[in-house]
């Protein structure tokens, strides 16, 4: 059965980047949402395996977000992606309980092994 | 800033830090090129990105001038799915994430030196009619190679010393 990914990001690009380096994957069905809240209706539609959540997203941010998903379902199984320089939002979502962040630019190793470390139960708490 | 105001340590990690940006995302090598007060060196090209500065002990600007065709090959490099077509759609996306990028790992390599900085998001200037004058200073401008065209990144930062400012990053 196949992993679904909900891949949250304002930009294009970056939902464009993180597709492309899971879609050689057939692991992996991807969905797509453009900021916190439409994350936040998708993954209660959806009910994904694993959210990639920008931070600094408009209507709402990723920290919000995540917040709200974790209320929902504390087993969600989130991974941030952030610029650096976002050092105390990140701890304020480890805290939380989301399982991993990830620095941008990013290389396809980095979040592929985020990925499975998260599906796999790994946190980094 | 002039030639005895230059601060090479601040000049030498954001350029350090530009080129290991861009090699991440872009997949592209830049060498550094010369290195002048003109300030028209990069007149007529297409693109402009501006950068607001401040800090315990900086404020200005630093500006990052490229042309259209080397702007093109940026977001054709970093979007791995809609290739060439969608250029216009994507240019301002992938500009405004590359400048984001480089702002926070600028400041952070900054801060790790022991400087504090805040660097704005982007403004982008996208057209060939436009003049760019920075703040009333020559800025200096370092000329950064690249395969997909030669990016002008200009300085105007001042040193201040505000006594009461903090800066939260």
């Amino acid at each position: 059965m196949k992993r679904t990914i909900l891949v949250v990001d304002d930009a294009r690009v970056m939902r464009n980047i993180i597709k492309s380096n899971l879609k050689d994957n057939d692991e992996f069905e991807l969905f797509e949402a453009t900021n916190g809240q439409e994350a936040v209706k998708q993954y209660d539609e959806i009910k994904p395996d694993l959210v990639t959540m920008d931070i600094t997203m408009d209507v709402q941010n990723g920290v919000e977000a995540a917040r709200e998903i974790l209320s929902h379902d504390p087993d969600a199984r989130i991974i941030m992606v952030t610029a650096l320089g976002q050092e105390k939002l990140l701890s304020e979502c480890i805290e939380m309980g989301v399982k991993d962040y990830i620095l941008k630019p990013f290389s396809k190793d980095r979040i592929i092994s985020a990925i499975s470390k998260a599906l796999n139960g790994g946190s980094a708490k | 800033m002039n030639a005895d105001s230059i601060d090479t340590t601040l000049v030498d990690t954001i350029l350090a830090t530009f080129s290991q940006v861009f090699s991440s995302l872009f997949m592209i090598e830049t060498n550094r090129g010369k290195m002048s007060f003109k300030t028209d060196d990069f007149d007529g090209y297409e693109v402009a990105v501006v950068t607001g500065v401040i800090g315990e002990n900086h404020e200005g600007v630093i500006a990052y001038r490229l042309t259209e065709s080397t702007a093109r090959d940026l977001v054709n490099a970093m979007d791995m799915e809609d290739e060439m077509s969608s250029y216009g759609e994507m240019f301002f996306d992938v500009i405004g994430e590359w400048m984001n990028i480089l702002a926070g790992n600028i400041s952070t390599a900054l801060n790790s030196q022991g400087t504090k900085l805040y660097i704005s998001p982007p403004s982008i200037i996208h057209g060939s009619d436009y003049t760019l004058q920075l703040i009333q200073m020559a800025p200096l401008m370092v000329e950064m190679r690249t395969p997909a065209g030669k990016i002008g990144v200009h300085f105007a930062i001042k040193k201040i010393f505000h006594k009461d400012l903090e800066i939260h990053s």
